[in-house]
């Protein structure tokens, strides 16, 4: 939270901050030409990030305030995927009904964060605060889902490790996330043991037919890893040591280290395994 | 005095700070706002250890709005610009060097706070980095850096029996402290010695409210200051000393507190921004944000070296511990916490021969102080875990260990000091009561889930050590009471506990009863709010405040009514003799005249000093926290879950039962969160996880499914109505307890705090392996 | 709210019930504006990053940490803070659960915890335990250990629940 100034650090405040123009755009359209044409443009949707990289030295040239965009709000299903709308809040979105058509989901996304986040925090900007302890870009890892931006150039769809990379183009919006709804699609997610590290599996099949998975592994100082299942074994511990053993040595965080990820997350993956396959039954 | 029920002790009714703090209306220090004051910020250093080479805040002098800047050029004109307790090491701001990253280096007053941060960062600093110490082992050796090349100032206090103090022993150590009692021959009459070694996490304190001040130092000869400050009389005296200003010149007011653990002791924001007040001629606000608390004092880190003799029947003969205590940067009250540490790690047993040193290693840190438990954490973390550890080596039940080996109600703990006040074996018969421990063996197992109980005693010396303590009760003409003493309300209780001892001996309602602002220019010296000393040493002072109003009162009236005082009771501000009542607005309004009077009372509390007492004087009381654990254990991924917590102290009597089972649950959990995840994680000199987020301290969804705390009444207490402390006790058992748990468990030992999954994983990793 | 406002504007909502108008920045955090200008000083700061929830306010009954609520947010709306519970000088339910189960120790969180319960029995007038904690989990006490206020959650429920038309 510091700001490390040439001679040192300085505890920043948000009363830091200059006054700032704000605009409230009444449509999409309208927000990607604010975007577009105002000075060093920031988003603004639930505010329970934003606040924090401002104390870490995020400035704000004109702030795009997005709550009148409706349209962003909210859950449905579109075109054989689930569309989640940017400013759809925690809260919202795990009580959706479209959200329980990919099983696990709405539990899944129940647990990210208290209900005074939950309230207030949005999907949206949950991936686009690129902190790795925020959990969206976990899910989304998992169940292949891209995150659709908005721009005065057109519009763009990125992976949440795109995102990460800050890759998306400049002076876009996320608009909303999308998750094809691949035969079968269903999630697990364990946070038994976050904060040092949590873990999403994703079971469907594809257009063949065939049983496909994926294990997303992160901690809090970590980025999302992702390993493709070979789920042809039928022994549920077999499969997560196979995986595991694909996990690179330096996916090592500084507060568990490698070797443990590698067991833990072996072990968790062969539960989630047993407890996805369970539920199948 | 009458035999009748009492009326205000022991009652779970409202807190007499409810209606204030449930409202929003309580004044904290925080909420002060005086016409004309300036916000200060400060420039902090970048790097864990470097030499300043030059400094030029000329930029930041000139900005708009900028009323005061402080560097080493300014602090040089003041006549001490350096505090600290038994060591005056700590600069006001930085002067030749930089010793943790987090040190001050400049400050400024501006009209808000976006100036004055705009203001640091215009300041040139440049700097010569200098190697770091970071690691406690190491500190010593002939080639690690050293924090202080020239010895500051410092004293070592007067010792008792077999205690001793020295400054800077070796390199890069501020002080140490020995104790050794008994045959030094003794080691060699036992069966068995064990040595182990125990690694101690450190953690921030995490009080909400942070550290803050209003300095007034406007008018040259006069200081007013208003400060979340646990101690205003030693900080009152160390400001007089550093600005060179007479005691009378300087008022400290303490509103209340929001929470401090320990660390709201000593100089904190004070010397900055008395400085920048004195500099700009206008009063100064100073408010650390959350994350400057992480760099303004934490807990101590610790090694702990504890090497214990033993019977084959597993009694306890001799111990031998060195302690390593991680300092950080500036001493401040780590010679106080080695003084408790080192004296503390025996536990609560009977041994012949006790022999410890205990060391405060500088590193490049931040400053290490005072914290909830004050050493007793550390020592009771390695004693309660080697207690357990040589019952399995010798094949015993640990509970059976440790009632062989308590000492008993009474018994000195050791030569010179006061008798223990609390039945351990009662307490610690509690706690097997109520975990269900006899009946761990039938605990189901969960596939990998395994489950365990264990158990643990901690133990700290309670009330500060040679500490004084005055108050004074005024009651007016209409039987209105006024209290005035120098206790702080932290949160803890203590105003209100105070005050039902007052109304309890003047026979009125303790709403009768207003705790007076504390403010060194009325109230009565007090040597500050902690040590768990409220109710056992102030309470004393306060309860012989209330009976000198008390005979005062009685005396007037014996002779109004022309009586022997004995034959008269005071109740609901009238005299009760016989069946007779006489109202005494009355009677004083005769006496004295229509304006009326105050009857004033003082009482004064000190423990005799003793040189046959190893700290001087007897311990006041002693504080024990009796804990036990559920754990179940999931041993392929080393979580560990803590099912069942219970903790339970003694209160000697509960004057207010709601304040002693707040006081041991929030230490519990504090306990509890050290135990599982809670620490500050440094990557060398940088704090990786210091700020709110990512420091993780207990939520209510942490707390165990069965969570319970019992106050015990043993009724042994010294202070008011055989009252003992209370506060701290409940965090020192809990770690303990639960790595003995996870041993029933799963057959694995733990010696490093926190018992995160990754060390579980790994000790039955490596148990497996050979 | 009009589309766009500049660095000083005039905000008007309700606080407590009452109507304000007052003139502010953009970059005005809704707590400063609630301690320094129009409220009281009963929100209390400690994080200053929406983490600890000392700040917590209700904004059109939404618990909001108001460290991280810019005050142009409030436009139009209803604010609800401690000060603008108690009714003629009597305390809330859950104001008095939280005083007679000696739910708090420094305070310093209280405030929050109080508006939390309220948002959480303005919800679900009988939250289960899950649902307590869920809740309750959404600030930092450092002191009590939380088990008494679970204990005042419950019992302002209860409070409210016998005293409901
Ligand atoms: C105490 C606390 C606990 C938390 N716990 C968890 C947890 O357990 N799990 C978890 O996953 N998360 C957690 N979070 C994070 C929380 O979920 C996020 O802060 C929240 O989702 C962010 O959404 P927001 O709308 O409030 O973002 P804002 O604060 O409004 O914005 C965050 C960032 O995203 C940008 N942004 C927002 N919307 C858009 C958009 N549509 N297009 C482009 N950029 C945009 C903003 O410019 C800003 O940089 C926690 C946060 C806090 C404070
Ligand atoms: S101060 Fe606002 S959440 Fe902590
Ligand atoms: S009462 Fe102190 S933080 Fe909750």
């Amino acid at each position: 939270m510091y700001e490390v100034a040439q001679a040192g650090l300085i505890a920043a405040s948000y009363r830091d901050v200059p006054p700032f123009p704000v605009i409230a755009p009444a449509s999409v359209d309208e927000a990607v030409a604010a975007m577009a044409d105002a000075e060093a443009p920031v988003p603004y949707a639930g505010g329970t990030d934003l606040c924090g990289a401002v104390r870490a030295g995020k400035p704000i040239g004109t702030l795009i305030w997005l709550k009148r965009l409706d349209d962003l709000r909210g859950v449905r299903i579109e075109d054989g995927a689930l569309s989640v709308g940017a400013l759809t809040t925690h809260a919202e979105g795990a009580a959706s009904d479209a959200t329980a058509a990919v099983p696990g989901l709405p539990e899944a996304w129940s647990k990210l964060g208290k209900m005074r986040i939950r309230l207030s925090g949005t999907a949206g900007g949950n991936l686009m605060a690129r902190h790795t302890r925020y959990e969206m870009s976990i899910l989304l890892t998992a169940l292949g889902g891209t995150a659709h931006f908005a721009s005065a150039a057109g519009e763009a769809g990125l992976t949440p490790a795109e995102i990460s990379d800050r890759a998306e183009p400049p002076r876009s919006l996320l608009t909303r996330l999308s998750i094809p709804l691949a035969a079968g699609l269903r999630l697990d997610y364990d946070r038994s043991l976050r904060p040092l590290m949590t873990q999403a599996l994703a079971l469907w099949s594809d257009d063949a037919g065939r049983d496909r998975g994926r294990a997303v592994i992160a901690t809090e100082y970590l980025r999302p890893f992702a390993i493709e299942l070979d789920l042809a074994g039928t022994d549920a511990k077999a499969i997560a040591a196979a995986a595991f053993d694909a996990l690179p040595a330096g996916f090592a965080d500084p507060a568990s280290g490698n070797a443990w990820l590698r067991r833990a997350g072996a072990a968790v993956l062969a539960r989630q395994l047993v407890r996805m396959e369970a539920a199948r039954a | 005095m009458t035999e009748a029920p009492l009326r205000n002790i022991g009652r779970p009714d409202r807190r007499i700070d409810a209606g204030e703090k449930v409202s929003g209306r309580a004044v904290y220090t925080t909420d002060i706002d005086l016409p004309g004051m300036l916000h200060a910020k400060v420039l902090r250093s970048p790097h864990g250890h470097a030499r300043i080479v030059s400094i030029d805040a000329s930029a930041a002098r000139a900005m708009p709005g900028v009323h005061a800047v402080l560097t080493r050029d300014e602090t040089a004109a003041i006549p001490m610009p350096v505090y600290g307790y038994f060591i005056k090491d700590q600069p006001i701001v930085a002067t030749d060097k930089v010793r943790y990253e987090g040190d001050i280096v400049a400050a400024v007053a501006a009209e808000d706070e976006g100036t004055a941060n705009r203001a640091l960062a215009a300041i040139r600093v440049e700097y010569e980095p200098q190697p770091v110490v970071t690691d406690l082992e190491r500190a010593s050796d002939p080639d690690a850096a050293e924090l202080f090349e020239e010895p500051p100032v410092g004293i070592v206090p007067k010792y008792g029996q077999g205690a001793s103090g020295e400054l800077r022993p070796r390199r890069n150590v501020c002080y140490r402290f020995s104790y050794e009692t008994g045959p030094a021959d003794a080691f060699d009459e036992c069966d068995h010695v064990f040595e182990d070694v125990f690694r101690f996490s450190r953690m921030h304190h995490f009080h909400l409210e942070p550290f803050v001040c209003v300095a007034d130092w406007s008018r040259k000869d006069r200081i007013e200051l208003w400060t979340s400050c646990q101690n205003p009389f030693p900080l009152r005296k160390e400001i007089a000393r550093i600005f060179g200003l007479a005691e009378n010149r300087i008022a400290v007011r303490v509103p209340y507190i929001g929470g401090g653990f320990g660390s709201k002791n000593g100089c904190k924001t004070e010397p900055v921004a008395l400085a920048l007040s004195r500099l700009a001629g206008r009063p100064v606000r100073f408010c650390l944000t959350l994350e400057e608390g992480f760099l303004t004092n934490t807990q101590h880190a610790a090694i702990l070296k504890v090497k214990t003799g033993v019977m084959q029947d597993g009694m306890l003969v001799a111990r031998k511990s060195e302690i390593l205590l991680d300092s950080g940067a500036y001493s401040d009250g780590s010679p106080l916490v080695a003084e408790k540490a080192g004296y503390r790690i025996p536990g609560p047993y009977r041994y012949r021969r006790i022999e410890t040193d205990c060391y405060c290693v500088m590193t490049n840190t931040a400053p290490a102080g005072p914290f909830r438990g004050f050493g007793g954490t550390q020592t009771s973390w390695a004693c309660e875990s080697q207690i357990d550890m040589i019952a399995h080596r010798l094949g015993i039940d640990p509970y059976d260990m440790r009632r062989k080996n308590l000492i008993d109600l009474g018994e000195p703990f050791v030569p010179g000091e006061s008798g223990m006040d609390s039945d351990l074996r009662a307490g610690l018969d509690l706690v097997v009561r109520e975990l269900g421990y006899r009946r761990r063996g039938g605990l189901e197992d969960d596939g990998p889930v395994k489950r365990g109980m264990g158990l643990a005693i901690g133990f700290k010396d309670g009330g500060g050590v040679n500490k004084p303590a005055l108050a004074r009760v005024k009651v007016s003409t209409g039987g209105d009471i006024f209290l005035q003493c120098g206790t702080a309300e932290i949160g803890q209780g203590a105003h209100t506990a105070l005050s039902a001892v007052v109304a309890e001996r003047l026979g009125a309602d303790r709403s009768r009863v207003r705790y007076m602002p504390v403010d060194t220019d009325h109230t009565p010296f007090d040597q500050g709010t902690n040590a768990s000393s409220a109710i056992s040493v102030m309470g004393q002072a306060v309860d012989r405040a209330a009976l000198a109003a008390r005979a005062q009162i009685l005396d007037f009236a014996a002779g109004v009514l022309d009586c022997p005082a004995e034959e008269l009771d005071l109740a609901d501000w009238e005299i009760r003799r016989g069946n007779e009542a006489h109202p005494l607005a009355p009677m004083i309004m005769g006496h004295f005249g229509g304006t009326g009077w105050e009857f004033v009372g003082e009482g004064f509390h000190k423990a005799e000093n003793s040189h046959a007492a190893p700290l001087e004087a007897p311990c006041v009381f002693w504080e024990i926290g009796w804990g036990g654990a559920q754990v179940a254990v999931d041993t392929e991924t080393g979580l560990v879950t803590v099912e069942k917590l219970f903790v339970t102290g003694d209160a000697g009597r509960a004057i207010h039962p709601l304040v002693c089972r707040g006081q041991d649950e929030g230490a519990a959990l504090m306990g509890l969160s050290q135990a599982l995840f809670e620490r500050m994680i440094y990557d060398g000199s940088r704090l990786v996880n210091g700020d709110a987020l990512t420091y993780r301290v207990p939520l209510a969804d942490d707390l165990p499914e069965d969570f319970r705390s019992v106050t015990q009444e043993q009724g042994h207490g010294p202070g008011p109505f055989g009252a003992k402390g209370m506060g701290e006790g409940g965090m020192l058992p809990v770690a303990s307890a639960i790595a003995n748990a996870i041993h029933d468990a799963v057959g694995v030992r733990i010696t490093e705090l926190p018992l995160s999954p990754e060390r579980v994983l790994a000790a039955l990793a490596a148990k497996d392996g050979g | 709210m009009p589309d766009r406002l500049d660095p000083r504007f005039d905000l008007s909502f309700t606080l407590n019930g009452a109507p304000v108008e007052t003139a502010t920045t953009t970059a005005t955090a809704l707590a400063d504006l609630l301690r320094e200008g129009c409220g009281g000083r009963g929100t209390r700061l400690a994080c200053e990053r929406a983490v600890c929830g000392a700040c917590t306010v209700l904004v059109d009954g939404v618990p909001r940490a108001s460290c991280s609520v810019f005050a142009f947010e409030v436009e139009g709306c209803a604010v609800q803070m401690i000060e603008g519970l108690e009714n003629d000088g009597e305390l809330s339910p859950v104001q008095a659960a939280f005083a007679d189960n000696s739910a708090f120790q420094c305070g310093y969180c209280t405030a929050g915890m109080i508006l939390l319960t309220e948002a959480l029995l303005a919800r679900d007038p009988d939250p289960d335990e899950a649902a307590i904690r869920d809740w309750i989990s959404s600030n930092i006490c450092r002191c009590t250990g939380y088990s008494l206020i679970l204990e005042a959650v419950r019992d302002a429920a209860r409070r409210k629940r016998e005293t409901a038309p």
